[in-house]
């Protein structure tokens, strides 16, 4: 209790008070990203549990870091990462904050592939897909449409995207997107198609 | 070789199309086939129509069909990697030459079932010389299967009984579990261990002795081994070992329970509700714990910076367990909260409803009224009473308080009336919105207590703006006494532009009824005051949670 006691009184010390700063600026959908958080009452929160798949390491997550103990000594220091969250993905890798962690050592092994969609914005009026490849490598195909993504699936070999999006023009309804299909790493658009987004990932697996 | 690669298209208005590139019956190869299944398959499978829908496997290489419209007499077709492997006709042992209800069920990746009325049988369509597993449902109730151990094993349920079957050993005896009042989880990965879930907990037992190994809370993560365990219980986490057979501790944060927080803007204090009540002052750069009788789990500043707290436990109209304590702020430099007992408790238990503000909230207890009371500067005790109506207001017919915008102007509904308070002149207005008695029906419910209860207004929702205004009714025309649960319930939503409280004729108001008769069991209306008429209802029953938003009308 004492030490919660003192984080808050440190935390008001360190940060003077913005209620009586001049210059606050309001918070706005401009100034979000400017916001930064001036202190904590109570402590890390926890957060997720979990065996690594083969039943080796028990994974201990905080709202502040991880920590990674050997489930048959439970005694050991743990290890320590730098992630919030984390999960093991189909290969059993541990995943977490864009990258792959080593459960022996702690520490980063590799770059997590991800996929996402950036919609059109006053400098891109189309929507893009941004692709970061397991070698750190990123690929951005452009859809050359303005339409909301409603999944993306790419192939292994990352030779193939799918990309089903919701034309109003074809459908009212969200859950009967088209699928456009390009070819990587151009990006050239060869197919398109309706389909249910639900089996995007049958296509291509 | 086949490339094994196919799908169903839904491209929506009803039409299915099937795709696929492996070998055909046909011996084509490479060839991508599309069906049109509501029009009935064409080309390379000589099978009819099927208007019932494809099954496919997990791996996506195996589909079945049935290959007529009605299942007379019919024929599975499984068509996998190689075309047609096999085709079932659907007259099980037991039915001989008649016609007898048939459902199957394209089991796992290499087997299909076939249920009748009172029996199960189940063929390897990857083997087709093994032999069939026929189970016998003559007593019990079949819920449903599952397959693991790459398909060896089926696991299925019914209401107190889980068994496992060896699909590899048709003919040996199965693996019974009674699981009576308790939900089954999962076996591990040798079938050695087994979990089941109460309400309260997790269970692992040993399959061959049915011996207990561990008790573990809900929110335990068990390995795929089931010897092992682990769980938060605070800042420590927990970690049960079979090996051992005893809970280890790992000591990970500094335990912390974060239960509510308050921001006032206008005086910049901060109240947290962790393990302590602390208050800090942003403006001075102060702060100060404080002992209290108890922790609450719900505080709110009212509008001059004192501080409005819930602790303890009762049962709200929404489902949450509190009791109330109001505390004051004492004033000055400093704002620190008095230590010690709050300044007044509420019953410790009943319904509240507080306006939004907090100064007026309503209580009311097991559907008994008690009327509205304020609370003013300095919350000196007790909260002063500022009206109860001189309605006979008991029963199942009271309606939570309705606080619209303004606070000085409340809206409850009882038995045939909705009233409307005027808190400043402490005056009150009443509608009736039925001309019958609503005890016309001598029998019309029974309380809690099991006595006859009237029936009739038994919640309303007020546009923040005061123009909308819903009636929840309840009906029941048994001529026996009912339980509460047992009523209908239907919402009627009234325009009252331009209308003065206490309106006239409820049929002469703009009217629609926005839901029919509903058994929910109990109900939360309210109007949205964001200008869009959205009209929400909160629905519980014995068995069912339900949220409900209705649109009412654009403006």
């Amino acid at each position: 209790m004492s030490r919660i006691f003192t984080i808050v009184l440190v935390l008001i010390f360190c940060f003077p008070a913005a209620a009586q700063s001049d210059t606050a600026t309001p918070i706005t959908a401009d100034s979000a990203d400017r916001l930064h958080p001036i202190g904590r009452v109570g402590s890390e929160l926890p957060s997720k549990l979990a065996f690594s798949p083969d039943g080796e390491h028990i994974v201990i997550g905080t709202s502040e870091y991880t920590l990674i103990y050997r489930a048959n000594t439970l005694s050991a220091q743990p290890l320590t990462l730098p992630i919030s969250d984390f999960k093991f993905d189909d290969e059993a890798r541990l995943a977490g904050q864009g990258n792959y962690w080593s459960l022996e050592t702690g520490l980063s092994v590799g770059i997590v592939p991800t996929i996402r969609a950036l919609m059109p914005d006053d400098a891109h009026p189309t929507t893009r897909i941004e692709m970061v490849k397991p070698d750190g490598q990123i690929i951005t195909v452009d859809t050359e449409t303005p339409y909301e993504v409603i999944a993306t699936a790419v192939t292994s070999d990352y030779t193939e995207l799918a990309v089903a999006m919701h034309v109003p023009e074809l459908s009212r309804d969200r859950y009967n997107a088209t699928v456009y299909l390009y070819d990587l790493p151009d990006g050239n658009l060869y197919g398109i198609f309706p389909q249910n987004q639900w089996e995007l990932r049958n296509f291509l697996s | 070789m086949g490339v094994a690669k196919f799908l169903i298209l839904n491209i929506g208005y009803g039409a299915q199309i099937l795709v696929s590139d492996f070998w055909t019956s046909q011996g084509a190869s490479g060839a991508v086939e599309i069906y049109a299944l509501d029009k009935g398959l064409q080309t390379a499978y000589p099978t009819g129509h099927s208007y019932e829908g494809v099954q496919r496997s997990p791996d996506g290489k195996t589909f079945a069909y049935d290959a007529w419209p009605q299942n007379i007499n019919s024929v599975i077709m499984v068509i996998g990697e190689q075309g047609v492997s096999m085709q079932y006709p659907i007259i099980p042992p037991d039915c001989g030459d008649n016609y007898c209800p048939v459902a199957s069920y394209l089991l796992g990746n290499h087997h299909i079932a076939f249920r009748t009325d009172t029996q199960i049988t189940i063929y390897n369509f990857r083997d087709t010389d093994a032999p069939p597993l026929s189970i016998e449902l003559a007593d019990q109730q079949f819920y449903g299967w599952t397959l693991f151990d790459d398909d060896r094993w089926m696991i299925s349920k019914n209401s107190s009984r889980v068994t496992v079957w060896d699909l590899q050993a048709p003919d040996a005896a199965p693996i019974t579990i009674e699981t009576e009042y308790q939900r089954f989880k999962q076996f591990n990965d040798d079938l050695s261990h087994y979990a089941v879930q109460s309400a309260d907990k997790q269970v692992i037992y040993a399959t061959e002795t049915g011996d207990i190994l561990a008790e573990l809370p809900l929110e335990a993560v068990i390995n795929s081994t089931m010897t092992q365990a682990v769980w938060w219980e605070g800042g420590t986490v927990r970690v049960w070992d079979e090996s051992v057979a005893d809970i280890t501790s790992i000591a990970v944060i500094d335990s912390y329970l974060g239960r509510a927080m308050a921001l006032h803007a206008g005086t910049g204090i901060a109240a947290f509700v962790g393990d302590t009540f602390q208050v800090v002052n942003l403006t001075d750069q102060t702060a100060s714990e404080v002992l209290l009788s108890a922790i609450p789990d719900y505080i709110e500043f009212t509008g001059e910076g004192t501080t409005f707290l819930a602790e303890g436990e009762f049962l709200t109209t929404e489902g949450e367990k509190f009791s109330a304590g109001l505390w004051k702020l004492e004033g000055g430099e400093t704002v620190l909260p008095q230590s010690g007992a709050s300044n007044f408790h509420i019953s410790p238990s009943g319904d509240y409803v507080f306006s939004r503000d907090v100064p007026c909230f309503s209580q009311s207890e097991m559907g008994e009224f008690f009327g509205i009371f304020r609370l003013n500067p300095p919350y000196t005790p007790p909260p002063y009473y500022v009206w109860q109506s001189m309605v006979y207001m008991s029963g199942c017919g009271v309606s939570p308080v309705v606080f619209p915008n303004q606070t000085n102007r409340v809206y409850i509904g009882a038995q045939r009336w909705v009233i409307r308070v005027d808190l400043g002149s402490l005056t009150e207005s009443i509608t009736t919105f039925y001309e019958d008695e609503p005890t016309a029906h001598p029998y019309a419910v029974l309380d809690y207590r099991g006595t006859n209860r009237p029936f009739g207004v038994s919640g309303v929702g007020v546009s923040a703006d005061e123009r909308w205004l819903a009636v929840i009714t309840l009906f029941n025309s048994s001529d026996k006494p009912v339980r509460l649960d047992q009523f209908t319930r239907q919402v009627e939503l009234f325009d009252l532009n331009g209308e003065v409280f206490p309106y006239g004729d409820p049929d002469t108001l703009v009217k629609r009824v926005i839901h029919g008769a509903t058994r929910a069991a109990n109900h939360r209306w309210g109007i949205s005051g964001d200008g869009y008429g959205h009209f929400s209802h909160r629905a519980w029953g014995r068995n069912h949670h339900a949220h409900h938003l209705t649109r009412l009308c654009p403006r």
